[in-house]
C-alpha cells in the first residue's frame, strides 16, 4: 500500500510503483563533448534543425496568450 | 559528507479570476495533495531568521513591517495560522506548505547530485499534481503554476539551495571564497530573464538577462530575504547540532528547469565549498559585487568586465575559470560527483565561450534566448513585444500541457540528468543516506504517533513524559540506514525512540 499523501499521485503515474526502492549507483553522464566534431551516440542533443519543431512546440508557443505577463502579479516572496 | 537541499517558491496565479487571493489559492494547493483532513505537524519551535551567522541577532528585518501588516490582513480570515500555512511533511521527507503566500516545496536532504536532481523534480510533478486536483475541484484549467522567480513586474520569490558545512568554517572565511563566485555561477545557472527590474519597481522590456534573480540583490551580506536581499545570506538556522554545523542559506540563485543546470548549480557550490574548508579558493577583491552581479545578468555575449578593487578588470568566465583551475588541482581523483562536476564544469565554460548551441536544454538562459529568439524571427517580433515576455514566463510553467520547457523535454530536446523511475522513487521516498529517509518512514508508518515535526527532529506523542526523535547530528549514511531499518522493524516509533 502507498502512504495516505501519495496513493493519488500513484494513480495519475498509471500505477506503476518505482521498481527498485534502494538507492542506485549508476555511472553518471559524461555530459558535453568539447568544441568539435559531433558523434552520433554522444554528447549533448542539440536540436537537428535551427528552430523548435513546428508541428509541437511552435504550435504550443503560438498558443501563448500574449497578454500573460502582463496579467501575471504576484506577491514579493524570499 | 555532503549534504544539501532546495526551497522552491512557486508562482500561483488562477486564470479565471482578475485578483484572486495568493494566501488562498496557495494554501487551497498544498491542501488539494492531502486525501484526509489537515492536522498541523509541523514544529515551528527553533525557527528564528533573526540569528546572523556573524554572531549575533538582529531585532527586526526589514520584512517585519510588512509581515505585520499582513498578519493583521490574516487575522480577518476564516483561517488559524496553521491553516494558512498547511504545512505538510511527506512521505519523501520533503516539506510542502504555503509560504508568504507562495506554494513552496523544499526538498528532502540530498547527499549526491542524483538525489538533489530526482527530489527536485519530484517536487515539480507533485505541486502540479497538487494543481490538477485543485482544477477539478473548480471545475476548469484556471489554476497555473510557475518555477520562476519574478512576476516581471518588480515581485520575486526565491529558489535557496542550502547546503551544511562545518561550524568551524568562520563566517569570515566564507564571504571572501564564496562571493566572487556566487555572482558569476550565473553564467551557467541562471534561468534566463527578458527585461529589466527592481524591488517593486516598473519592468524595462527588451533587455535578455543571465538571472531573473540579478535585479533583486542589493547588498552584499544580510540576514534579510525579501528586501535588501543578499548575495550571501547570514540567517543562521542550521537545522543540525549548532555546535557543529552552519548551515549556508543561499537566495542568490534561479530556479532552474534544466536537470543539468541545477546539478551543475548545486555541484560546484559543493566544491567550491570544499575549496574553502582546504583555504585553496581563489581570492578576487571586487570593488562592487552588487554592480557586478547585474552587469554580468545583462550581458548574454559574456565579455563585460567587472572592476576589482585593483583597479583592474576581470570577465564573470575568467572568475569561474579561476575556481575550477583551484578545484582540479584540489580534487583531483575524486569520487563520482566530483569528478562529474569536474568534467562538466570545464566542459561547459569552453561551450559557453566557443559553442554555446552546444548547451540548448542544458543550460536554461541559453535554452530559453534560443526559443524567443526563434519565434521572434519566426512571427517577426522585436524584443520589447509583451508576447515574449509571455513566452519567457510560460517557459516555467510546470503544466506538462503548456509549459515550453516541458514541451521541449517531451520532443527529447533537453539533457536528461535522471530517469523517471528515480522520479517516481522521489516522490515516495527520502534518499536511503540521508535522515529525511526517517523523517519519512515515520511519517509514512507511525503518523498517529507523531506530535510534531522539524529537520532535525520529532516530537512523539505522549501521555507520561515528553519523547523526541533527536536527528541533529544523525549524518552518517550508516547511522542513517541503521535507525531505518529499526524503525521499519519497530511496532511503535516510541520503541525505537527510548533506546535509540
Amino acid at each position: 500500500m502507498y502512504p495516505k499523501y501519495t496513493h493519488h499521485i500513484m494513480e495519475a503515474l498509471g500505477n506503476q510503483p518505482p521498481t527498485n526502492f534502494e538507492r542506485r549507483e549508476r555511472p553518471l553522464d559524461p555530459g558535453p563533448k568539447p568544441p568539435g566534431p559531433k558523434d552520433d551516440d554522444a554528447g549533448p542533443r542539440q536540436p537537428e534543425t535551427g528552430s523548435p519543431s513546428r508541428d509541437n512546440l511552435l504550435k504550443r508557443m503560438r498558443k501563448v496568450d500574449p497578454k500573460q505577463a502582463e496579467r501575471y502579479r504576484q506577491r514579493t516572496g524570499e | 559528507m555532503r549534504l544539501f537541499g532546495i526551497e522552491t517558491e512557486y508562482g500561483i496565479i488562477r486564470e479565471d479570476q482578475e485578483q484572486s487571493d495568493p494566501v488562498v489559492e496557495s494554501m487551497e494547493l498544498v491542501r488539494a495533495y492531502m486525501t484526509e483532513k489537515f492536522e498541523q505537524t509541523w514544529d515551528y519551535q527553533g525557527e528564528d531568521p533573526h540569528e546572523d551567522q556573524r554572531g549575533f541577532r538582529v531585532n527586526g528585518l526589514q520584512q517585519d513591517v510588512e509581515e505585520e501588516q499582513f498578519a493583521t490582513l490574516d487575522a480577518n480570515r476564516p483561517f488559524s495560522f496553521y491553516e494558512m500555512k498547511s504545512d505538510l511533511v511527506l512521505p519523501n521527507g520533503a516539506r510542502f506548505y504555503n509560504d508568504h503566500t507562495h506554494p513552496e516545496y523544499s526538498t528532502p536532504e540530498c547527499s549526491t547530485l542524483h538525489e538533489i536532481i530526482a527530489h527536485d523534480r519530484a517536487g515539480e510533478r507533485i505541486i502540479q499534481h497538487a494543481a490538477n486536483a485543485r482544477n477539478a475541484t473548480l471545475g476548469s484549467s484556471s489554476v497555473q503554476l510557475y518555477k520562476n522567480n519574478t512576476d516581471l513586474h518588480g515581485h520575486s520569490y526565491g529558489c535557496h539551495d542550502n547546503y551544511l558545512i562545518s561550524r568551524t568554517l568562520h563566517f569570515d572565511q566564507l564571504t571572501g571564497g564564496l562571493i566572487p563566485f556566487l555572482i558569476t555561477r550565473q553564467i551557467f545557472s541562471g534561468a534566463g530573464k527578458l527585461g529589466i527590474e527592481a524591488q517593486e519597481k516598473s519592468y524595462q522590456p527588451g533587455v535578455f538577462q543571465l538571472s531573473q534573480r540579478a535585479d533583486f540583490m542589493e547588498t552584499e551580506l544580510s540576514v534579510d530575504t525579501m528586501h535588501n536581499r543578499p548575495i550571501l545570506n547570514t540567517r543562521d538556522e542550521p537545522h543540525a547540532n549548532r555546535q557543529k554545523y552552519r548551515r549556508l542559506h543561499l537566495i542568490v540563485g534561479d530556479a532552474n528547469m534544466c536537470e543539468f543546470a541545477t546539478a551543475l548549480k548545486v555541484g560546484t557550490t559543493q566544491l567550491v565549498l570544499d575549496l574553502i574548508a582546504k583555504g585553496a579558493a581563489p581570492q578576487f577583491e571586487l570593488a562592487d559585487p552588487v554592480a557586478g552581479i547585474k552587469t554580468i545578468s545583462r550581458d548574454p555575449d559574456l565579455k563585460a568586465a567587472i572592476p576589482l578593487k585593483s583597479g583592474k578588470t576581470i570577465t564573470g568566465l575568467d572568475i569561474q575559470k579561476a575556481y575550477l583551475s583551484a578545484a582540479q588541482h584540489t580534487f583531483e581523483e575524486s569520487d563520482t560527483d566530483t569528478n562529474w562536476i569536474l568534467t562538466n564544469w570545464e566542459m561547459t565554460l569552453a561551450q559557453l565561450e566557443h559553442n554555446r548551441a552546444e548547451l540548448i536544454g542544458r543550460i536554461d538562459w541559453i535554452t530559453k534566448h534560443w526559443l524567443l529568439e526563434s519565434f521572434a524571427q519566426e512571427e517577426r517580433l522585436e524584443w520589447t513585444d509583451p508576447w515574449l515576455a509571455s513566452l519567457d514566463l510560460e517557459y516555467h510553467n510546470v503544466n506538462t500541457e503548456r509549459g515550453l520547457y516541458l514541451g521541449l523535454e517531451q520532443e527529447g530536446k533537453t539533457h536528461r540528468f535522471c530517469t523517471e523511475d528515480e522520479i517516481r522513487t522521489a516522490i515516495l521516498q527520502g534518499p536511503t543516506t540521508t535522515r529525511a529517509s526517517i523523517r519519512g518512514l515515520c511519517v509514512k508508518k507511525f503518523r498517529h504517533e507523531i506530535q510534531s515535526v522539524q529537520w532535525e527532529r520529532i516530537h512523539l506523542k505522549s501521555l507520561t513524559h515528553p519523547q523526541q526523535l533527536d536527528m541533529s547530528d544523525l549524518f552518517d549514511p550508516a547511522h542513517v540506514r541503521q535507525l531505518w531499518q529499526k524503525i521499519d522493524n519497530a511496532k511503535h516509533l516510541a520503541d525505537v525512540v527510548s533506546i535509540s
